[in-house]
């Protein structure tokens, strides 16, 4: 049998082709832009866990402030003690521009469930989906993308320390995540660090290390989470009736805040030093 | 609450009327909408790369294409507009699969299924056979090339891709790119008549 080239490359063109599923494609899809925007979302991602975090543990401060006789803020807990129907708090991550989690929020005071966090839907489609790019020409790559992937040591504390926070373990959780932030003092996890820090002693009713935690949030060089920490501030100092001025001031400071669940709060935090004032 | 929370851009413009070479462009700069808009476009290029490559299975495959659009978009930078932005994601999964693709043992693996899977049909006494058989041999042919050859030979005589282009993406001169190329042909050519009586 003889072929010339067009003959053998017709024949080769039919070779049959298999093409993956749409749902396959997808997830290859998602796999790659999850893993791009990784380190784009990195900070993203804790922000989402914070705002999330926020919405509960604003939530047990409402839940203080309730018990304590004060109104609570409308946005950030159930605000009586009659059932409800629960309300939803709705995250959206933009990965593929889809609507990924609907979380109930908390009821008050309990500590509030925390969300999932957003790095395991990033690995949905296992480890290959956090690996960065193999490096091409002239460099010779490793075996396989799956294989390249080492978290930096902050990071593995953080996400430690972050599961702990999830598991409740509060004491475990602020370690870490105090950790985290030692071992990457000027990384970009170290603002996220030391306020989930002291979100988690403030879980654990370690006040005064809370309120110095929180303190030191907020004293930090523009710290994405000053508003959240200064409204949380104001609530763990209204515990204490020689802190409302200070405490008053703090709703203050975060009255402005970009996050409506933390100017709510705010609200009703001042609201609450007003009830009580009169 | 959901705004702030979405850390992905959109590129400017309307995606689907952005040329390739806008949305490399934007790729370059961490758009990761463009990256997505890429994906959707050369996806299913990409997947017939990987499958024509014969890789071991579906998982190897969707390594190479992930990996494919992950470099893609962190060399979207060095694209020069010296080709076309298909070519030079073929020339990127190429590379990839050089580099990550070695397994020469999975192939031998993958070519046995692969054959299994070209001659499965219920055996008809007409002329399907033979074209079936002889699709089976071809692929055998394609599959024994060396991995240099079988590039050379996917990208400019089964995708028809511009033989200079290739070279460029693939960063070897044309000269190496035509002599792969033939010794590619005429390799698959003496196995498919070694094969047959």
């Amino acid at each position: 049998m003889t072929l010339d080239d067009s003959a053998l490359i017709a024949l080769a063109r039919e070779l049959p082709v298999e093409l993956p599923s749409r749902a396959q494609r997808e997830e290859v899809r998602t796999a790659v832009l999850a893993t791009r925007a990784r380190s784009v979302i990195r900070g993203s991602n804790r922000r989402m866990r914070v705002s999330m975090l926020l919405v509960g543990t604003l939530a047990s401060a409402a839940g203080v402030a309730l018990a304590l006789g004060f109104p609570s803020a409308p946005a950030a807990a159930p605000r009586t003690t009659e059932p409800r129907a629960e309300p939803h708090v709705t995250v959206q991550v933009n990965v593929r521009h889809e609507r990924i989690a609907t979380l109930p929020s908390p009821p008050a005071p309990a500590p509030p469930p925390l969300p999932a966090p957003p790095r395991a839907r990033a690995q949905l489609r296992r480890s290959v989906a956090v690996a960065p790019p193999p490096p091409v020409d002239p460099a010779p790559a490793p075996a396989s993308p799956r294989e390249l992937i080492t978290p930096a040591p902050d990071e593995l504390a953080y996400d430690a320390a972050w599961s702990a926070l999830r598991a409740g373990e509060l004491a475990h959780a602020a370690i870490g995540f105090a950790r985290a932030r030692e071992l990457a003092p000027d990384g970009p996890l170290a603002d996220d660090a030391a306020y989930w820090r002291a979100v988690a002693l403030a879980r654990a009713h370690q006040r005064d290390e809370a309120i110095a935690a929180f303190r030191t949030v907020i004293d930090g060089a523009r710290s994405v989470h000053a508003g959240a920490a200064s409204a949380m501030l104001g609530w763990l100092l209204l515990d204490d009736n020689a802190s409302r001025v200070e405490a008053g001031q703090r709703f203050r400071a975060a009255a402005d805040d970009p996050d409506p669940e933390v100017r709510a709060s705010s609200r009703a935090g001042l609201a609450a030093i007003a009830h009580g004032d009169e | 609450m959901n705004a702030k929370l979405i850390p992905l851009r959109r590129v400017s413009g309307e995606v689907p009327a952005m040329s390739d070479e806008a949305l490399l462009a934007a790729c370059a700069t961490g758009d990761a909408a463009a990256l997505g808009a890429l994906f959707d476009r050369f996806c299913e290029t990409v997947y017939r790369f990987a499958a024509r490559l014969q890789l071991t299975d579906d998982l190897a495959r969707d390594d190479l294409v992930q990996a494919t659009f992950l470099e893609v978009c962190r060399t979207a930078g060095s694209y020069r507009g010296t080709s076309s932005v298909k070519t030079w994601i073929l020339g990127v999964a190429a590379n990839v699969a050089r580099h990550t693709l070695r397994g020469e043992r999975r192939r031998r693996v993958h070519q046995a299924r692969y054959l299994e899977h070209l001659t499965a049909a219920p055996m008809r006494l007409d002329d399907q056979v033979d074209r079936r058989l002889l699709l089976g041999r071809i692929a055998h042919a394609l599959d024994d090339l060396p991995r240099d050859q079988q590039i050379a030979f996917i990208l400019c005589d089964l995708e028809q891709l511009s033989g200079v282009e290739v070279a460029r993406v693939l960063a070897i001169p044309e000269g190496t790119l035509w002599r792969r190329l033939h010794h590619a042909r005429r390799a698959m050519r003496a196995a498919l008549e070694e094969q047959v009586p």
